[in-house]
């Protein structure tokens, strides 16, 4: 049997137990500060009623106002201390889980949607770092507090504790678990309709004007209010659960506190209580309750963590060990690189193109090309040797590239990805991105080779222009001729670039074109994906790939 | 932000009911909360006289048993009506985000508003269901709870309506004081988590490039500095809530301490005593419910405050003439220049054509990308507004009409536009191509031939009624094209505009559909034309050349 997910990606956090004990305790303290102001304010007018010398109240009285005090401290103390050990947990869980990717198999990494991988280091780490502050410390906190009142009451009264257990743990766990899982049903339920409803609302934001001309705005309006229909169907079952949950634990409440009155009679009338006790034996029971106020929250945390630590679980598998590097014999100044029969493909999957024999000369250019789904951008990456052959060999000279190690093999191959990240930094930064000691006038050499010397000229600040988020402060472009100028800085013999004039217009496509084209001048070797057949013959060569049969 | 805004009762008349019974269940609450105080106090205050007597048991019994369904009443419909306040103010916003001009629906805020009116709307939920709720009970609740302290005991009363409005007095204060240096570290915050969001996209870069060791060092630093960063920023967060607890439990103690001596004096029998205690929290409990709400409720708020916004903008005024038959006449662009995002840049720029209807003309626009072809088109539409210069129909022998003083619906039901970029709507795919419009099956698949969608249609499961979009088929571009193509030709409307009519067709179909297209004219319906391909310009009568500055004259005489 498989752990649960949280359990497993819990230790990553490497939460030092005592901090979160300290946590607890401070908690707990603030909570039963309450339930005990409660009980020894019950206990001083009760016993004051009975008009004793002034003297027997004082330590109460200094003790309700203690308690009226510390409090508030208490919880400040604990909010703070429990926020710190999530947050820097969480740091330390996003730090390993980065480490893991950069270390483990480099598919992994290519072959996540960028959307997935900010979502999975991003809001999945936080998640689990929120099980810890509104989920796991709250459920101790409740557990110390229940515990504490317990035996608070067993202390006067036994039975009246039993009953307390009872209504406890039925308020505490038996109703927010009712509650959680409608709340989880009805996100299971409604996930669809929501995703509908969203891709309909873009859908009617995008082609507002089509809709518009055409007069059908009416139609999507209606599928629209048609989803919110089944919503509100949805949400009116799952209120039913909630508000079954919510009178349970009135009733539990209710429970305790009569048992105690009940109970609490019986034994004034045995003798074995006074009234002072009876009182404080109600007002236990009373208070006690609060501890459990975070319970209905905590459950749909803990279940919405789960479900982020599951996401996480396959990042966290240790990383394959690096093949061992063959000796590179004189892999630099291989003439060609070659495919032989190679078919490749994502693992676990089948393989996207297959017998593929093509070899690029030093000094030549060669064009892939195909309908989009023929399999392009995974040929490149297997040319990259990114992508393991599922057969044949991709050769630098005579050399497999299977045999090479990853370090090795980026020095040799700079494969530039279609959607290759521009970091929210400097120009100068996103091109010392190839190599860390890059001159300030080989970047400007670098950048006039791509063809932005007139642009560059323009930047009054220079290589320290902020390219800004992803690249959002230039044109694309521009960015596409960054990213020419980072594969002209590579200095690798190999240059894999993957649509490098998609979303250009014709004219700007052929310029590129143009200055890509002059990148083989210096012994170099290019190949290029792209889907514009107009653009491919301005290269040496072109190889076509058949669209893919089974995709019809 | 704004507690409860009075114009959220408007827009949403659900909301107006909520709040109704919120109030009314919450003050039913009170009352019971009352009861049972009074009930416990009378039991625990006369013990040795009562002795448990059955029927004050029954009695607080029953008074547990409703409270509870109250509760659960409450949790009901607190549900339930969030709901349906949410559906309506999204039902509306919708139907707004429907009727926006061309100009938004691109930009930036166009999805922001789409966000708004799904998920961001969800954030409503909360607010409406917790913290609404107990600021009704803090306005209605809380007085009457003193009113009753006060008739048991005026001294208690006095202190913790003294007490009270110190929690919100201190609240600002304390907002006030730490509100600086919040807003610094928000932004010192939301630096950080950018770059280390930005380090993460930029993984599989790295990776590529053989740079990525000390990546996860560098995340470690930055995620750390940010931790730390956001506990300062906390550190002062917490204080409201500490200055809130702090007042409302020691003002409880100190009223606990007070009847405590007074009892000792003989100045009050200990039901009395009992009783003020037992409620002395729950006058206390609304506000700081609210106070402990007050920013998981924020997010709800400001939707709301946006939803609102965006329901009471302005809508640009519509003309009200009905639009001139186009089967005669003249459309005129004069002198059209529009604005583009580049400050001083028009696109198009200048631009003046006469086209004459009803005579089967077919004029042909090309240009760089960037120059203006489809904007042109959508001021033809009667969808952008001209920046300089405007858009005219001129019925024959009579005064140019200016496009916005038409009711332009009368005016886009006489005509068909093939936008660039194409939508499916929900629907069956017959629906999709007759879009409400009454077609012969012979025009239908007359049409299709010709587009080459009746192979599309062939290997759809259900032919013409398998469903489109959200539950049914895809389509690819191609596909998509076609049947765009198809619901063109398979109409009867007078003037055609096609934004790049054959794009993602093969030759073969290219040849057809201008065939079919020039047909078309041949019966006298007028067809513009954007394109880059020359062979489909090629059937045009006349061509425009667009400019990114201007276009050129000698074509433009060709034209007109």
């Amino acid at each position: 049997m498989s752990r649960h997910p949280l359990r497993q990606v819990l230790p990553e956090l490497a939460l030092r137990p005592r901090t979160v004990v300290f946590a607890v305790a401070l908690g707990t303290a603030a909570l039963f500060a309450s339930t005990a102001l409660g009980a020894l304010s019950a206990w001083l007018i009760a016993r004051a009623a009975e008009m004793p010398p002034v003297l027997d109240l004082t330590l109460a009285i200094v003790g309700v106002r203690a308690l009226g005090l510390s409090r508030a401290g208490l919880r400040y103390a604990h909010r703070l201390v429990a926020h710190d050990v999530a947050f820097h947990g969480v740091a330390r869980l996003r730090a390993r889980l980065v480490d893991a990717l950069a270390r483990g198999p480099l598919t992994r990494v290519l072959g996540l949607k960028r959307g997935d991988l900010v979502a999975r280091l991003g809001g999945d780490v936080d998640a689990v770092g929120e099980a810890v502050i509104r989920a796991l410390v709250p459920m101790a906190i409740a557990v110390g507090v229940g515990v504490g009142s317990v035996a608070l009451l067993a202390f006067f009264l036994p039975a009246a504790a039993g009953a307390l257990a009872v209504g406890l743990a039925v308020a505490g766990g038996v109703a927010p678990w009712m509650g959680a899982r409608a709340l989880a049903l009805l996100e299971k339920a409604s996930s669809d309709t929501r995703s509908h409803q969203l891709a309909t609302a873009l859908e009617l934001l995008e082609g507002a004007a089509e809709w518009k001309v055409s007069g059908r705005a009416p139609v999507l309006l209606g599928a629209l209010s048609e989803d919110d229909l089944c919503l509100e169907r949805l949400s009116a079952r799952a209120a039913r659960w909630t508000a079954a949950a919510t009178f349970l634990m009135h009733g539990a409440w209710s429970a305790s506190v009569g048992a105690a009155l009940v109970l609490g009679f019986a034994a004034l009338g045995r003798g074995a209580l006074s009234q002072v006790e009876l009182c404080v034996v109600v007002l236990v029971p009373l208070g006690a309750f609060e501890a459990l106020q975070s319970m209905p929250a905590a459950l749909p945390q803990l279940l919405r963590s789960t479900e982020a630590a599951r996401r996480l679980l396959p990042f966290l598998e240790t990383p394959e060990a690096e093949p061992p590097a063959a000796a590179p014999p004189a892999l630099t100044s291989a003439a060609h690189l070659r495919a032989e029969g190679l078919a490749c493909g994502w693992p676990e999957r089948s393989a996207a193109v297959s017998g593929i024999d093509l070899t690029v000369r030093r000094g030549t250019s060669l064009a892939l090309t195909g309908p989009s789904g023929s399999g392009k951008t995974t040929l490149l990456l297997g040319l990259a040797g990114h992508l393991p052959p599922k057969a044949g060999a991709v050769k630098l000279g005579e050399v497999s590239l299977a045999e090479v190690s990853e370090q090795r093999r980026v020095e040799l191959v700079h494969y530039s990805a279609e959607d290759a990240h521009l970091f929210d930094t400097t120009l100068r930064e996103n091109l010392r991105v190839v190599r860390a000691t890059l001159t300030d006038d080989e970047a400007v050499a670098a950048l006039r080779k791509a063809g932005l010397g007139e642009w560059y000229a323009r930047q009054p600040q220079g290589l320290d222009t902020p390219l800004g988020r992803g690249g959002e402060a230039i044109s694309g472009g521009e960015r596409r001729r960054v990213l020419l100028a980072r594969a002209w800085l590579s200095g690798a013999p190999w240059l894999l670039l993957d649509e490098p004039t998609e979303h250009l217009d014709s004219r700007t496509a052929a310029r590129v074109m143009r200055d890509l084209d002059g990148m083989k001048a210096h012994g170099r070797g290019l190949v290029v994906v792209t889907h514009d057949a107009d653009v491919a013959r301005a290269l040496d060569s072109v190889h076509a790939l058949a669209p893919r049969d089974s995709e019809a | 932000m704004k507690p409860l805004d009075p114009k959220l009762l408007r827009h949403a008349s659900a909301a107006r009911r909520y709040v109704l019974l919120t109030a009314g269940l919450g003050l039913g609450m009170v009352a019971l909360t009352v009861l049972q105080a009074r009930g416990l106090a009378r039991l625990l205050g006369h013990a040795r006289e009562v002795a448990g007597g059955p029927e004050a048991l029954l009695w607080l019994g029953g008074v547990w048993l409703l409270r509870a369904a109250l509760a659960g009443l409450q949790e009901w419909t607190g549900k339930r009506s969030a709901h349906r306040v949410i559906a309506q103010l999204r039902a509306g916003l919708l139907a707004r985000l429907a009727s926006r001009s061309e100009r938004e629906g691109t930009s930036a805020g166009g999805v922001a508003q789409v966000e708004l009116a799904t998920r961001g709307l969800d954030a409503l939920q909360p607010y409406l269901e917790g913290y609404v709720p107990q600021l009704l009970l803090t306005a209605l609740a809380t007085p009457a709870l003193l009113v009753c302290v006060w008739r048991a005991d005026p001294v208690s009363a006095v202190l913790m309506a003294g007490s009270l409005p110190l929690i919100p007095l201190f609240m600002v204060l304390v907002g006030r004081f730490t509100r600086e240096a919040t807003v610094r570290q928000l932004a010192s915050m939301q630096q950080l988590s950018a770059r280390v969001l930005d380090l993460i996209t930029g993984l599989a870069t790295l990776r590529a490039l053989g740079r990525h060791r000390g990546v996860a060092a560098q995340v470690l630093a930055l995620s750390e500095a940010h931790a730390r960063t956001t506990l300062q920023a906390l550190r002062r967060a917490f204080l409201s809530s500490f200055v809130l607890e702090l007042i409302a439990t020691l003002s409880i103690a100190s009223v606990a301490v007070g009847i405590g001596l007074r009892l000792l004096e003989g100045a009050m029998p200990l039901e009395t005593g009992l009783f003020v205690l037992l409620l002395a929290p729950e006058v206390y409990a609304p506000l700081r419910q609210v106070g402990a709400l007050f920013h998981a409720s924020a997010e709800g708020a400001e939707a709301a405050a946006q939803a609102i916004a965006r329901l009471e903008a302005p809508q640009a005024a519509h003309g009200t003439l009905a639009a001139p038959p186009l089967t005669s006449g003249t459309l005129e662009l004069r002198d059209v220049s529009v604005a583009t995002r580049d400050v001083g840049r028009c696109a198009p720029e200048g631009l003046s054509f006469v086209l004459p209807l009803g005579q089967g003309r077919i004029l042909g626009l090309r240009g760089e990308s960037g120059a203006g072809k489809s904007t042109a088109m959508a001021a033809m539409l009667g969808l952008v507004a001209p920046t300089r210069g405007g858009v005219f129909l001129r019925p024959e022998g009579t005064a140019a009409l200016p496009l916005g003083s038409l009711d332009l619906t009368t005016y886009w039901a006489q005509l068909a536009w093939l936008p660039q970029q194409l939508h499916l709507e929900p629907g069956t795919v017959r629906e999709s191509v007759c879009r409400g419009r009454v077609i012969a099956d012979s025009a239908l698949s007359a049409a299709a031939e010709a587009t080459g969608f009746d192979a599309v249609v062939a290997r759809l499961p259900e032919g013409w009624d398998t469903k489109l979009g959200r539950d049914g088929q895809g389509l690819s571009l191609g596909q998509r094209q076609r049947l765009a193509l198809t619901r063109v030709l398979a109409g009867d409307e007078r003037l055609l505009l096609l934004d790049e009519p054959t794009a993602h067709l093969d030759e073969v179909s290219e040849k057809r559909v201008l065939e079919a297209l020039k047909r078309r004219a041949r019966q006298g319906t007028t067809l513009l034309l954007v394109s880059h391909r020359a062979r489909t310009l090629a059937i045009a009568d006349a061509v425009l050349t667009l400019h990114s500055h201007a276009s050129s004259p000698d074509t433009l005489a060709e034209a007109a």
